[in-house]
């Protein structure tokens, strides 16, 4: 053999399989390094979800700086009009939006009652002007209250009580938190099964909520919401010596309020945010395992539920009026469950904070 | 973690692929040792080879899903392969560098074949012949990693490297004469009598 591959070969050999031992901090600083990674994550999730936010101030800051000039274009109308004649009927420009004509309207009935009289109590400026008239129609430049939040302009005026009624589904998404804890040690062992402890690691699935609720306007911006959600997690595991399946009934009651940044006919854009309860009413486990002999058998075993848990949410939501009295919503949410102790490993568990999705149908009474 | 501890190869794997700590940490337990030598051979020195030590591991966590167990070892050997390639990325510029500045004063002396310090060789810790590896110039020592250790032609050298393949050669000599002047240098400083 030629001694400078044996030259080699002894390097080889000598150093080949060495072991130094590292530094003794630089396992911390990889977790922390790994740390920074996930949290710059959440930091752009969190950004995301602000970008959302400000587009949707952004969208009612545009839109409210529109209702300003019809405003205006209104209220010069009635000034100048005023001016000249009291009979010349007012012609209002066909694409104010409907809300603005609609709190005209009312108020027009209001002036009606006013036996034939009109006062124009205040406009914008803050003098009062009186004008009379024979027809109770025309001329009729209802003041305004201007709403000083957060950039004067009015909402639709919203009918004090008015209670939705909604059915969603929300799938939980975009998980970023590594799994946490795995199968907890007391379903291990009430499980009697052929399976160590270090066998099993369990995967779960995303899992799906089904709900309806009841929001109810408590002012004009402000809307309180309850309801009552069902929520199935699913979790599987393998192992070498065979397989399991886990089950979690979920009946959750939600509370949660929300806020409505902007409004029109057609469309809704608020942030929201709740709490709710959630309570495992039932949950199984299900093995299959194959002993050495070649038999598989199966066993289902009924877990301990007890145990109240919680999580809460916040985020956005917007809303699309898609048929009278109906609309589609859509909200992403934080979501951060609150487990307690011992509770049973599964989604909740392993993902403790989280961003979820929900979808769903209102139908306003 | 008692958890952990004995756990098989493959199954270590997956639970760090789902990124639990204790699995995470037992991973490194077992084979940061093994994986800092790697480091320590490749760079020049303790501050380099822990950085890559660092950045190697956060690499393995981050893309151990992707790894296919295939039989004992090959955890290791994946691990090492990571390790490798991270160290050569690093060293690249560095080993060109030093190879294109000796390339001019050194022609390519050959190395002294006669085997005559194997047995120096095998008498010495391997800790010291750690040093001594690290201790080489850049271009050489990452010439002789990739030929000894990982058993690279000098042809697949010369293209890792980026490098000419009879600078590869010429760089191995280079690097084994130098191995051999310290081996020799250790041996006389250790016997109280001259080398025959």
């Amino acid at each position: 053999m030629d001694t400078a591959d044996r030259f080699s070969e002894a390097l080889r050999n000598k150093a080949g399989g060495l072991e130094i031992a590292p530094p003794e901090d630089t396992l911390e600083g990889i977790h922390k390094s790994m740390a920074v990674r996930r949290n710059l994550l959440r930091a752009a999730s969190a950004c995301c979800c602000l970008a959302v936010i400000a587009a949707g101030a952004g969208i009612y800051a545009l839109s409210s700086k529109d209702r300003d000039t019809i405003q205006r274009i209104h209220t010069d109308y009635g000034r100048i009009a005023a001016a000249i004649s009291v009979e010349r009927p007012a012609v209002f420009p066909g694409n104010i939006g409907t809300s603005i004509r609609a709190e005209k309207e009312e108020k027009r009935e209001t002036h009606e009652k006013d036996n034939g009289h009109r006062h124009v109590k205040q406009d914008y400026t803050g003098s009062t002007q009186k004008t009379t008239r024979r027809e109770p129609v025309q001329n009729d430049f209802p003041s305004y209250e201007y709403e000083t939040f957060p950039a004067a302009t009015p909402l639709p005026e919203r009918r004090h009580g008015e209670i939705m009624l909604q059915a969603s589904v929300s799938p939980g998404t975009v998980q970023y938190s590594p799994a946490g804890q795995a199968i907890s040690p007391s379903t291990l062992n009430a499980s009697g099964a052929a399976m160590s402890k270090n066998d099993i690691e369990l995967e779960h699935s995303i899992p799906v909520s089904y709900g309806i609720s009841i929001t109810y306007g408590i002012s004009k911006r402000w809307n309180v919401s309850a309801g009552i959600d069902y929520t199935l997690y699913k979790s599987q595991g393998t192992s070498a010596k065979g397989s399991l399946s886990q089950k979690l009934h979920y009946i959750s009651i939600p509370v949660g309020a929300s806020f409505d940044i902007y409004e029109n006919d057609f469309f809704n854009f608020y942030i929201t945010a709740g709490a709710s309860l959630d309570k495992c009413v039932s949950g199984n486990v299900k093995y299959t395992f194959t002993d050495r002999a070649g038999n598989s058998g199966n066993k289902t075993v009924i877990l301990d539920t007890g145990g109240i848990q919680g999580s809460f949410r916040a985020g956005a939501g917007m809303m699309f009026k898609i048929a009278p009295h109906t609309s589609v919503f859509a909200e992403p949410m934080y979501i951060r469950y609150f487990n307690g102790k011992n509770a049973i490993g599964s989604y909740r568990t392993a993902h403790v904070n989280g961003f979820n999705v929900s979808v769903g149908l209102r139908f306003g009474f | 973690m008692d958890r952990y501890g004995s756990i098989a190869e493959n199954e270590l794997a997956e639970m760090c692929g789902k990124g639990l700590q204790a699995a995470q940490d037992e991973l490194y337990r077992r084979y940061a040792p093994g994986m800092f030598a790697i480091c320590r051979r490749y760079c020049g020195n303790t501050e380099d080879a822990e950085d890559l030590l660092h950045d190697g591991f956060i690499k393995i966590f981050r893309t151990i899903r992707r790894f296919r167990y295939q039989g004992a070892g090959s955890l290791k050997g994946w691990m090492g392969r990571i390790f490798v390639n991270e160290a050569v990325s690093r060293l690249r510029q560095k080993a060109r560098k030093d190879i294109k500045a000796v390339r001019a004063d050194n022609q390519d002396i050959p190395s002294d074949d006669s085997g005559d310090d194997i047995p120096i060789l095998e008498a010495i810790p391997p800790e010291t012949l750690m040093e001594m590896i690290s201790g080489l110039p850049d271009g050489c020592r990452s010439v002789l990693n990739l030929y000894v250790f990982e058993q690279k032609s000098h042809k697949e050298i010369a293209k890792i490297l980026g490098i000419k393949e009879n600078s590869s050669t010429s760089q191995l000599h280079r690097a084994k004469r130098i191995l051999k002047t310290k081996l020799d240098a250790l041996w006389i400083r250790q016997t109280d009598f001259p080398k025959h």
